[in-house]
């Protein structure tokens, strides 16, 4: 009797069941992810350097006011904003277009299309080394086109100079989401009811004014969307800034992750790398209560 | 009418020109990272650059295979040693993303069945679990989980990144099948029910064939994230034993002098599974990846 109870009808609520089925994810995510955080947290409230392991002590919230309190954290919160905003607008307004355009017929969509998710499905790691090659100072390609173009005078070395490696970091990441950006942007343009165009026709719009009160009211909610998980991309970037500039040169592309890594992992001082950690899981963790009110007023979570 | 003829032909020809422009910003890095791996370093050093490669040669390819002319070997280990690394690392990164890919069915298959069926009210809190889960920032938790890994002595296996690389999967993946099973039809499983399945049957027949676009696009997005990952991998290998390609392919980069040949002949190696996937499996990714997106 008890048997055929557990198994009735699908809709009926199984909590038992439920747990059952979540249990192997919630076991596996508890042990990857929950405890590490806690004790991440214990770190960062000890002093913790692997180079003078007598010294490890509980120091409250010591690391987090040294971090708060150092040039060095306020540098690196600049570039990473710098980093964030530059790269993010670039990658949404570029992607943006690029899904307008492939929602044009014309000539040649057909190619574009097809190559279109090819810098999506390059690793980041791989990103870095093809932009390092093609800014390479003395062979690299730009430069070839550049000084063979007459744009320039003389090859630059773009990643060791302190007014364009930032922007080169930023021109990388770009390339590489524009596609992800693009093809979320095309799923969301493809829903547009063609009516609204047709009516919009009708009052005499023009191509500009059927953009701003059709086409960009519709897509506000993707937008959105694309602007907070590109946000929290943009915040965790760490592969590329290893390959293409080391951080370098001099603190120029510093940012808080990358300080976190190397704090923690070449100075080995573990309590304040996780303090570094904290603070970026802090301005994540708020981007992230946003982006779930956005699903949540939306309908896609609830019921 | 000539006008507006004359007009739409001007909007298709502008439209053409921003294509062109997307194409040769998106294809051109990739078209001079394929073509650079086909190159001698002497071809690959031109000025002006060759951009069609004059005597094409797999030679690179083939070094890495430890095959080829054995005093040009010997250069190479030379020029740089972690050519000789790439082999292995190619098993370590395929055997972990192949891994990681089947524990995701297995995971994220009960649970997603779970949310998009049993109706229960806590659902939702642990959906939003999952969620919160996946916007952790890697760099926070690699901390503390390097400290875990060498304290059970993992530290340089791939078992190590297995597990951490279900973390960055499976959460993802629950979302994405969990929608996508909603989005089925229940009265097909109910059915099966009437005829005399029991549960399990009717998720085995009804259920699971129905659900193998969704399974197909899991197993690869899981697959494509743990290929490309760095910075556990990095983190936590430290020979041979468990590098994987991106580490070895970004270990080229901290030589003094860049072998652009051998490093774009890795890069190479390192995006063909990813790309030929993406190429393969485009309706299932875009699919997986709008809803990823929009949804979540």
């Amino acid at each position: 009797m008890t048997r055929r109870r557990a198994w009735s009808a699908p809709n009926e609520p199984q909590p038992f069941l439920f747990f059952v089925l979540n249990s192997p994810a919630i076991l596996l995510l508890a042990a990857l992810v929950l405890y590490p955080i806690v004790y991440s947290f214990w770190l960062s409230l000890h002093a913790y350097n692997l180079r003078q392991p007598n010294r490890v002590r509980f120091i409250g919230l010591d690391n987090y006011a040294t971090v708060l309190s150092s040039d060095q954290f306020w540098s690196a919160a600049g570039n990473t904003a710098i980093f964030c905003i530059a790269s993010i607008s670039l990658t949404v307004t570029l992607g943006t277009l690029l899904a307008l355009l492939l929602n044009e017929p014309f000539p040649g969509r057909g190619i574009l299309r097809a190559v279109m998710l090819l810098p999506w499905a390059i690793p980041p790691v791989v990103n870095g080394l093809i932009w390092q090659w093609l800014l390479d100072g003395q062979h690299g390609l730009i430069n070839a086109l550049l000084v063979g173009g007459g744009l320039l005078a003389e090859p630059q070395a773009w990643l060791s100079k302190t007014s364009t490696a930032m922007p080169a970091l930023i021109l990388a990441q770009v390339w590489n989401h524009v596609p992800f950006v693009a093809v979320v942007m095309l799923a969301a343009l493809q829903t547009v009811p063609g009516e609204l165009y047709d009516a919009a026709r009708l009052e005499g719009a023009n191509l500009l004014q059927r953009f701003r009160y059709v086409t960009l009211p519709w897509l506000s909610h993707a937008l959105l969307l694309v602007l907070v998980t590109q946000t929290m991309v943009a915040l965790r970037t760490f592969d590329i800034i290893y390959v293409l500039t080391g951080g370098g040169p001099g603190s120029a592309t510093t940012v808080i992750a990358w300080l976190t890594y190397v704090t923690t992992f070449n100075l080995t001082d573990f309590g304040r790398g996780n303090a570094y950690a904290y603070i970026i899981a802090l301005i994540t963790m708020s981007l992230s209560l946003l982006y779930i009110r956005l699903l949540w007023k939306r309908g896609e979570i609830g019921r | 009418m000539i006008g507006l003829l004359g007009a739409e032909r001007i909007r298709t020809g502008l439209l053409m020109l921003a294509g062109l422009f997307f194409f040769i910003f998106l294809f051109g890095p990739v078209y001079w990272m394929v073509v650079t791996s086909l190159m001698t370093e002497t071809e690959m050093l031109a000025a002006p650059p060759h951009f069609v490669p004059r005597e094409p040669t797999l030679r690179n390819y083939l070094t890495f295979l430890g095959q080829g002319d054995p005093d040009y070997l010997k250069i190479a280990y030379n020029r740089a040693p972690a050519v000789f690394d790439i082999a292995p690392a190619l098993k370590n990164s395929l055997v972990i993303a192949i891994t990681v890919a089947l524990l995701n069915i297995i995971i994220a298959t009960p649970a997603a069945y779970a949310f998009a069926r049993l109706n229960v009210r806590a659902s939702l809190l642990v959906l939003m679990g999952y969620l919160a889960i996946r916007m952790i920032p890697p760099i926070m938790i690699v901390v503390p989980l390097f400290l875990i890994m060498r304290n059970l002595d993992l530290i340089d296996t791939l078992l190590s990144l297995v597990m951490v690389y279900c973390f960055f999967t499976v959460p993802f993946s629950i979302w994405i099948l969990q929608s996508y099973f909603k989005a089925m039809p229940a009265e097909l499983e109910d059915s099966a029910l009437i005829d005399g399945c029991s549960r399990w049957q009717s998720v085995r027949y009804v259920l699971l064939p129905l659900a193998r676009p969704g399974l197909t696009c899991v197993a690869i997005l899981s697959f494509m994230s743990c290929w490309s990952e760095f910075l556990f991998a990095v983190v936590f290998s430290k020979t041979p034993a468990s590098k994987t390609l991106t580490v070895v392919a970004a270990s080229f980069a901290d030589t003094a002098a860049i072998q652009f040949d051998y490093v774009m002949t890795a890069g190479v190696l390192t995006a063909l599974p990813p790309f030929f996937l993406a190429l393969f499996f485009q309706r299932y990714i875009v699919g997986g990846l709008a809803a990823g997106a929009v949804k979540g």
